[in-house]
């Protein structure tokens, strides 16, 4: 009886199936290749109501070929060239005309094969083609489920394009190498940001530091009032500012003049000219004592009137005058550096508010530069021992552009620090400024929508098959992020999720029980009830 | 001759040829739900061919359309015939009919008359299944060469009336000159029927009587749309002035304003078989070999659509003139 009514069950259960696959169908396969794609005939009414990214399944004849729509068109045909113009205000439109085929002039789509389902649910690598006037549905919920399982340090970026599924990324997978976000101004780098720096911190992957700008990462965003790092997370955030006038409730955040560098100040500055480097790097090695800043001051130019052009020495001069705008250099017997260091020690994530600095270039780079050399050496002297840190750098290319990453150390950071549990997080709108080794060393990409080719071509540098890519990138509205790496399992076109406290707090809160905590409370189940 | 007598001649010529009178009957379009229509066509292809004696494929189909706010397609049939063609030795009695009248016909208008055969077979099927209907059958209503086929018609014409169902036959190419004159019927109506939208014509009663039989009923020209073109339409049986309204809601159709759409769909369902053609050719080949021919000699007879056979000298040149 029992047997019955669970056949029953899975009948019916089957039928609903079918038939919500029957109602997702598009279309059907007209030609096809490993290294071309999929090209399918449409069936639907209206093409706009495919789009670019969209997941579609093939319905093989072995497999299920899981793909997206990478291009949608008409073809050419002569009967529209010849009425295109004409008058035909009482004719009957197209749309609905009935024929053997399905609609008489059909538009066409262009899928890329992302990877093949088998009959046991397994994913293969798209080394096949499915056949001639083989159907095509939209993906739904239980074929996308097959292909992104999910770990359990997988948290939602955002939803499937076209499916009402929320796909995932290991965060875990993320952070244990270099990463970037990249997106053109407007498209919603800050917000895909903040989720992933939440993110991060709510499944225990490691610490953040975060040179937080437009005071957007703290409690609350000044400019959009969205909930910030500290909101989500009050014990596991400290935030520090370079402007303890205004932001009265972080740390006030100081550094001693004598930390100081000639790469920060290079960096800083992005104007010196090379007679100024050598200037600035002889009075480095004879300083003695003193401190960069001050042996610049004090520097008199007949003592160095043999190593240094008088010109620019006094242009150096003048150039280090800029630092007295800098409120937060002081002399003291430990910067904030080291506490920062100490709370990072407890795995504590840090928000570095820029307040009034927020909109000097200068301070950024200085500060940023600053910060970053002094890890990197902190983090490289004692390896492993420190616990891992993702350093989110944002305006990326103006640390990484190949005339200026020699004197800094970010090349570096992006290239061996994964060694030492340094991870830098490269968040840039310009990826074609940012040298090719370090674009190279990205094991993850993040791609809001870009439109100067130079840089969706940059920002895909190393993906098999960039052509297709680019051109998904380059269509793609803005809070349509494309994920390519290995913390998801197969490149994905995702919507970004909606940043609302009640949809973060879901997301993020919900996922503090681990698997063990699950099973411990599903043991006791019967207790608890 | 001199330029003169050259260009006073075509003067001349080009006001005679439109200086007649033709009285047009207008009519708009039916306000109501027309008749169902089943639109009916045939084409066919070869596939093979060993020196006069060829192997063809007939397609003939018959959709029916309704129409509400767009063309319906309520139901269609199709009919596939492999033909085995030969004008020297005539594998069966339609052919030894046809070659009887025409000796010297070729192998496409000999395909073409078993086609056109099949489309009646088809219409007659289709007239005794369907009731209160319009059979728009392709081309002039008329059999040129079979006797049988008179009868076949004439019994098709029987089961029309006893179901009320409407038979013509519309031309998408005419080329007769009824009106006697050097311009076809159809480049006359384009010049002096411009400016009528819905109108339609009966041709004269003379050319008609002389072409009966094998024509069938009456012929007309008809403007099926404003500005569009005209088109000879036969009615078997019935009233033009209750036919060409109905008519006129299947003409509305966006791709083809003023032609029955309807048709442009059988049209295109018919020639479907050039694009399956290689089945067949896949099919005839596993058949013959299974049953011992030579595919050596196989392959060298086998043609394209139109029957070039590939081994064909004139189907390297047409290849190379591409």
């Amino acid at each position: 009886m029992l047997k019955e009514k669970k056949y029953q069950i899975f009948i019916l259960f089957w039928m609903k199936y079918r038939s919500r696959v029957e109602n997702m169908e598009i279309g059907q396969v007209v030609s096809a290749s490993v290294l071309d794609g999929i090209e399918i005939k449409l069936n639907i009414e209206n093409p706009e109501n495919l789009k670019v990214g969209y997941p579609v399944i093939v319905e093989g004849k072995e497999y299920r070929f899981y793909c997206v729509v990478e291009d949608i068109y008409t073809p050419k045909s002569k009967v529209i060239e010849r009425i295109a113009g004409l008058e035909l205000e009482k004719t009957i439109p197209i749309e609905a005309h009935e024929t053997p085929y399905g609609i008489p002039l059909s538009c066409k789509a262009k899928l890329k094969p992302i990877c093949l389902i088998d009959r046991n649910n397994n994913l293969r690598e798209p080394e096949t083609i499915p056949p001639y006037l083989a159907k095509v549905r939209l993906a739904i919920k239980e074929d996308v489920e097959k292909v992104y399982s999910p770990s359990e340090k997988t948290l939602p970026l955002g939803n499937l394009r076209g499916v009402k599924f929320e796909v995932g990324v290991d965060f875990e997978r993320l952070t244990e190498k270099p990463f970037a976000i990249f997106g053109r101004t407007g498209v919603g780098k800050s917000i895909l940001c903040k989720i992933v720096c939440n993110s991060i911190i709510a499944k225990d992957v490691g610490s953040v530091f975060i040179f937080d700008m437009h005071q957007e990462y703290g409690t609350f965003s000044k400019t959009d009032n969205t909930p910030g790092l500290k909101y989500f997370f009050p014990d596991k955030v400290e935030v520090f500012t370079l402007d303890p006038e205004e932001n009265k409730e972080a740390f006030p955040f100081l550094i001693d003049q004598k930390n100081i560098s000639p790469s920060d100040i290079i960096v800083a500055f992005q104007d010196l000219s090379e007679s100024m480097i050598d200037a600035l790097y002889v009075i480095e090695r004879k300083r003695g004592e003193k401190d960069l800043v001050t042996a610049i001051k004090e520097a008199d130019p007949d003592e160095y009137a043999d190593k240094i052009h008088t010109s620019s020495l006094l242009a150096l001069k003048r150039r280090i005058e800029r630092l007295k705008r800098f409120k937060f250099i002081k002399p003291c017997v430990n910067d904030s550096f080291s506490y920062i260091l100490s709370l990072i020690r407890t795995k504590k994530s840090i928000v570095l508010d820029f307040g009034r600095y927020g909109t000097n270039q200068m301070a950024y780079l200085f500060i940023a530069n600053i910060i970053a050399r002094r890890l990197y050496s902190i983090y490289t002297e004692s390896p492993k021992t420190l616990p891992k840190l993702i350093l989110f750098l944002e305006e990326a290319h103006k640390f990484l552009d190949p005339k200026i990453s020699n004197y800094t150390i970010f090349d570096k950071l992006a290239r061996e620090t994964r060694k030492f549990n340094l991870i830098l997080a490269i968040v840039d709108q310009r990826p074609s400024n940012i040298d090719e080794d370090v674009r190279s060393q990205l094991a993850n990409r993040l791609i809001l929508s870009l439109k100067e080719p130079n840089d969706v071509s940059a920002s895909l540098s190393g993906v098999p098959d960039r052509p297709t890519w680019e051109r998904i990138v380059s269509t793609m509205p803005p809070r349509n992020v494309l994920l390519i790496g290995d913390a998801i399992a197969i490149p994905t076109v995702v919507e970004v999720l909606e940043y609302t406290i009640p949809n973060m707090k879901r997301i993020l809160l919900e996922s503090k029980l681990s698997t063990e905590e699950i099973n411990r409370i599903v043991e006791r189940i019967d207790d608890i009830f | 001759m001199k330029w003169e007598e050259i260009i006073e001649i075509f003067k001349n010529s080009l006001e005679f040829e439109t200086d007649i009178e033709i009285n047009f009957k207008r009519f708009l379009p039916y306000k109501g739900k027309p008749k169902n229509l089943i639109a009916i066509d045939g084409s066919s292809t070869f596939i093979c061919g060993i020196s006069t004696l060829w192997l063809g494929i007939v397609r003939v189909c018959g959709l029916c359309y309704g129409l509400s706010s767009g063309f319906d397609l309520l139901w269609y049939e199709k009919k596939e015939h492999m033909e085995v063609i030969s004008p020297q030795n005539p594998p069966n009695h339609i052919q030894r009919k046809i070659i009887e009248h025409y000796p010297s016909i070729d192998r496409k208008i000999l395909i073409n008359e078993i086609r056109r055969a099949h489309e009646i077979e088809l219409t007659k099927e289709i007239a005794k299944k369907v009731e209160d209907s319009i059979i728009a059958m392709d081309g002039a209503l008329t059999t040129p060469f079979l006797s049988e086929l008179k009868d076949e018609v004439s019994e098709i014409l029987n089961i029309c009336r006893e179901r009320g169902n409407i038979l013509i036959g519309v031309s998408k190419d005419s080329r007769t000159h009824a009106f006697s004159r050097v311009l076809t019927d159809a480049e006359l109506l384009e010049k002096r029927g411009k400016k009528e939208s819905y109108a339609y014509i009966e041709l004269p009663e003379n050319f008609m009587e002389n072409s009966r039989p094998p024509l069938y009923g009456k012929a007309y020209f008809v403007k099926l749309f404003p500005k569009a073109r005209w088109f000879r339409i036969d009615i078997a049986r019935g009233s033009p002035d209750e036919i060409f309204p109905q008519l006129a809601c299947y003409a509305k159709s966006r791709l083809c304003p003023g032609y029955i759409y309807p048709l442009v769909e059988a049209h295109k369902f018919a020639v479907e078989i050039n694009k399956i053609r290689e089945f067949y050719e896949k099919k005839f080949l596993e058949k013959a070999v299974k049953e011992g021919l030579p595919i050596d000699k196989l392959l060298l007879c086998m043609t394209n659509a139109k029957g070039k056979k590939i081994s064909d000298f004139h189907t390297f040149l047409d290849e190379i003139s591409e």
